[in-house]
């Protein structure tokens, strides 16, 4: 019992021991800190790889691609009924180009994607900017673009003021500052423009269907701007012809109705090609993009998100056909298409989201030569079925475990080799089915090694906490030389002194713990605010976040805290052991005539 | 003599190795001090009293001859044993206090009640023993003085509340070295007092002094002369 009295006292009385303390409470944060931050990156990333591919992917073996897709899903969902919702997935490679960038030209990925089935296999609705809810589909009803730009322009704005209302003392990139401000004033008019277009067409749509038809009408007679070039050469030859006044004037009033005409055609020109360009155009030729292609959005040195683009921006996908025809010299000349933009998509894996696009499956199948092909003489006869790259699986349970998805997949592979033989057009084809983490095991794996590095290297400096509570205690045993004696002298065991040592090294660690974890927790949980504060009071941004993550995780798991304090009490044992040894070792006669 | 002797020391040899140089402090020592007597070892300065109660006391170990407490022969004893004689048996009163200055006198009085209770056992028993080192200390004059710390008394009344905690596990031998070698001579006559007062209750005193009139005051005086016993005649 004496010993957590002694202890208890000994700790209330010492002053030196609350450098321990301190030591305990600087390791335990760090560490509780770095955990933290490492394992909700980590689980963010897991999340966002999940995400990506659903569960679990089947893909054929080299470029050639996966016949029968459709009729295998059929299959698959009769003869492994764990399986929720299967959907077929192409990926291509290409160029993008963007209409008014001239000089812009990057590489992407390109997905063909079925709507809705993708976004049921996949978290793929969930990172969509436009369509948030309901049914996903390649034609949004105007409403919920008018909806989410008007929103959008709103952030922008206000992101605008923020901007500018920051000040930058001393030599600080005044020429990036000004740049950036300027990048969102554009951003903010083009989406402005787009708002109010965008109401205006759907405001009017019923006139509008009236204003086509004028101006169709308008178009047959034959009016514009040279009829009223042709009036007023008219007119000036009536003036020096000396034309009786009357005349003139009657001449005069039809030109500025002319005038007025050509104007208000112009109008209707333009709003009509606004409106068809997002409301009528082909719905095949749409294109949802990565939320991180350059050009069409950047990110601010705060990690805002500006976007440039609006609906109905037009791209050009140039694509690198993989299909069938691809052996030939027709592989090297790109199947070029013009896409025009009504979405984007934020998956949280950056390298996804800054190099893919998303059309429509049937779209890029064509594109990529992947569509069906027909006999010349029977137009009926398939002579080479469509194909897709990839099929992805999405099971019924909600969390299944690793295992679980093994066990699905092996039963897919199984399945497939059942099909395959009833199809001699799959007869060759090879697949893998791989889970989810199977897929991203490289990622994974790389974000866990950095972890682990980080812990060693944290626990390495961690000692000097350690050495701390030897150093003190060694001291204390030496000053408390005298107490060890009585405490001998009326009949403490050896182990018993050594207790109180151990004791209060645990107590320091523990006391240091304690406060590290609540420093800890409270700095993690508002870690972003404090990002925030630095980078609008100082402009400084130590943590360039790319695309990788708006915010930095915020949890704090309880299994890090526990791991952390238990690793702090040991720590502080450890440190403890070699004085404790020295006071149980002690002669009592010896300690006595320290004096 | 019916009762068995509470000490018996019998050719107690201790030598002392300082480098290659040898000090044999202790030659044979024979003493024997019946139950419920109040002995004094006088001796010159380094004679080796201290040392001797030490080896009574089990705080160090003899290098030859044997020493029977309470009619039991220790020499041979475990060190758990050892360490419950000292709990149970033996109180031992220093010449320098050695109190725990983080301590109160109260915690101080009761710590070998605390070295003697295990945790689980403490919560039932912490009223009780509270009471009982009260109470002692009340007799030794400390009453009032139970939540000073020891650096605020003075060294008469430090020496009572060592004499408490030697008191608190009733031993039935006190041993006590020089109790009064710091004081002055009225609070050497307090501490002897309450000494005696013990004796009366029972208890087996063997006491180390240098003062002759503190000697005069016990039953029997012991004179410890070249590491060998002799008694006055
Ligand atoms: N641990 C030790 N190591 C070496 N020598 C020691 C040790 N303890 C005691 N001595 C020596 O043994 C002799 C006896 O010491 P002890 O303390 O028993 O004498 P004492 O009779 O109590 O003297 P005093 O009256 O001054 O207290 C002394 O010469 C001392 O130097
Ligand atoms: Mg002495």
């Amino acid at each position: 019992m004496y010993k957590f009295f002694l202890c208890f006292r000994y700790l209330k009385s010492r002053g030196i021991a609350y450098l321990a303390v301190l030591g305990v409470v600087l390791c335990v944060f760090m560490m509780v800190v770095v955990i933290s931050l490492f394992t909700g990156f980590i689980n963010n990333i897991e999340k966002a790889a999940k995400g990506l591919f659903g569960d679990v992917v089947m893909s054929a073996e080299g470029q050639h691609g996966l016949a029968y897709y459709d009729e295998f899903i059929a299959e698959v969902r009769k003869k492994v009924p764990e399986v929720r919702e299967a959907s077929p997935y192409i990926l291509s490679y290409g160029m993008l180009r963007i209409s008014g960038q001239e000089h812009y030209r990057n590489p992407v990925q390109i997905a063909g994607i079925r709507l809705p089935e993708h976004a049921e296999v996949s978290a793929f609705g969930k990172g969509l900017f436009v369509q948030k809810s309901g049914k996903l589909s390649w034609d949004p009803p105007v409403k919920d673009l008018i909806a989410r730009i008007e929103q959008e322009s709103k952030r922008t704005g206000e992101l605008k003021s923020k901007r500018e209302a920051r000040k930058f003392d001393g030599p600080h990139r005044p020429l990036e500052q000004a740049n950036e401000i300027e990048r969102i004033g554009n951003a903010l008019r083009l989406q402005e423009e787009a708002v109010a277009n965008l109401r205006n067409i759907d405001r009017n749509r019923a006139e509008l269907t009236s204003l086509q038809a004028q101006l169709e009408e308008a178009l047959a007679r034959g009016v514009g701007r040279e009829d009223v070039d042709q009036g007023r050469k008219a007119l000036a030859q009536a003036r020096a012809d000396n034309v009786a006044p009357d005349k003139i004037e009657a001449m005069e009033s039809e030109l500025e109705a002319l005038e007025k005409a050509v104007v208000r055609l112009e109008t209707i020109q333009r709003q009509t090609s606004y409106y068809e360009r997002i409301a009528y155009e082909n719905p095949d030729r749409r294109v949802v993009l990565g939320l991180g292609i350059e050009a069409l959005s950047f990110r601010t040195d705060t990690g805002d998100v500006v976007r440039l683009w609006t609906p109905g921006q037009k791209v050009i996908l140039y694509v690198f056909p993989l299909g069938r025809r691809s052996m030939d010299m027709s592989a090297l000349s790109p199947e070029i298409g013009n896409f025009s933009v009504i979405d984007d998509n934020r998956s949280g894996v950056p390298p996804i989201d800054s190099a893919f696009v998303y059309v429509p499956f049937e779209t890029l199948q064509k594109l990529n030569h992947m569509e069906a092909e027909y006999s010349q003489e029977d137009p009926k006869l398939v002579v080479a079925p469509a194909r897709c790259s990839q099929i992805i699986f999405k099971v019924k349970a909600d969390q299944p475990t690793e295992e679980e998805l093994r066990g699905i997949s092996r039963r897919i592979e199984r399945a497939w080799l059942g099909f395959r033989g009833r199809f001699p057009g799959a007869a060759m084809t090879s697949v893998s089915v791989e889970t989810w983490r199977q897929r991203q095991h490289e990622l994974l794996s790389t974000v866990e090694g950095q972890r682990i590095m980080m812990i060693v290297i944290l626990s390495i400096v961690s000692m000097v906490a350690v050495i701390l509570i030897f150093v003190i205690l060694y001291v204390l045993v030496m000053q408390k030389t005298a107490d060890v004696g009585i405490l001998k002298a009326i009949g403490a065991s050896s182990t018993g002194v050594a207790g109180v040592f151990l004791l209060y090294g645990a107590a320091l660690a523990a006391v240091g713990a304690a406060i590290g974890v609540i420093l800890g927790y409270r700095f993690v949980r508002n870690i972003n605010q404090i990002a925030d504060w630095l980078a609008t009071e100082f402009g400084f941004t130590p943590f360039r976040y790319g695309f990788l993550f708006d915010r930095f995780p915020d949890e704090i798991q309880l299994h890090t805290v526990v791991w952390v304090v238990f690793a702090a009490i040991l720590a502080g044992i450890i440190g403890a052991l070699r004085p404790a040894i020295k006071a149980a070792r002690m002669q009592p006669v010896e300690a006595l005539r320290y004096e | 003599m019916s009762k068995p002797p509470a000490i018996l020391v019998e050719g107690v040899h201790k030598t002392y190795r300082l480098g290659r140089q040898d000090l044999h402090v202790l030659r044979g020592v024979d003493c024997t001090i019946g139950d419920g007597e109040f002995v004094a070892i006088v001796g010159a300065s380094g004679s080796g009293k201290s040392t001797l109660l030490h080896l009574i006391g089990l705080l160090d170990r003899a290098d030859e001859g044997g020493i029977t407490l309470d009619d039991r022969n220790v020499m041979g004893l475990s060190a758990g044993a050892c360490n419950r004689m000292r709990r149970h048996e033996i109180g031992f009163v220093f010449q320098f206090y050695h109190l725990f200055s983080e301590l109160n006198v109260l915690d101080n009085a009761m710590l070998p009640a605390m070295v003697d209770t295990p945790l689980l056992n403490w919560f039932s028993r912490r009223k009780k023993l509270r009471a009982k080192a009260a109470g002692i200390l009340d007799d030794v004059g400390l009453g009032d003085r139970l939540k000073h710390r020891p650096r605020e008394l003075s060294g008469g009344e430090r020496q009572r509340v060592a004499i408490a905690r030697a008191l608190m596990n009733d031993p039935s031998i006190l041993l006590a070295d020089e109790p009064t070698g710091n004081l002055d001579s009225k609070t050497g006559a307090k501490i002897m007092k309450l000494l005696k007062r013990c004796n009366a209750n029972g208890q087996t005193i063997l006491m180390v002094t240098h003062d002759s009139d503190i000697a005069a005051q016990a039953d029997r005086i012991l004179h410890l002369v070249d590491g060998l016993m002799m008694e006055p005649l």
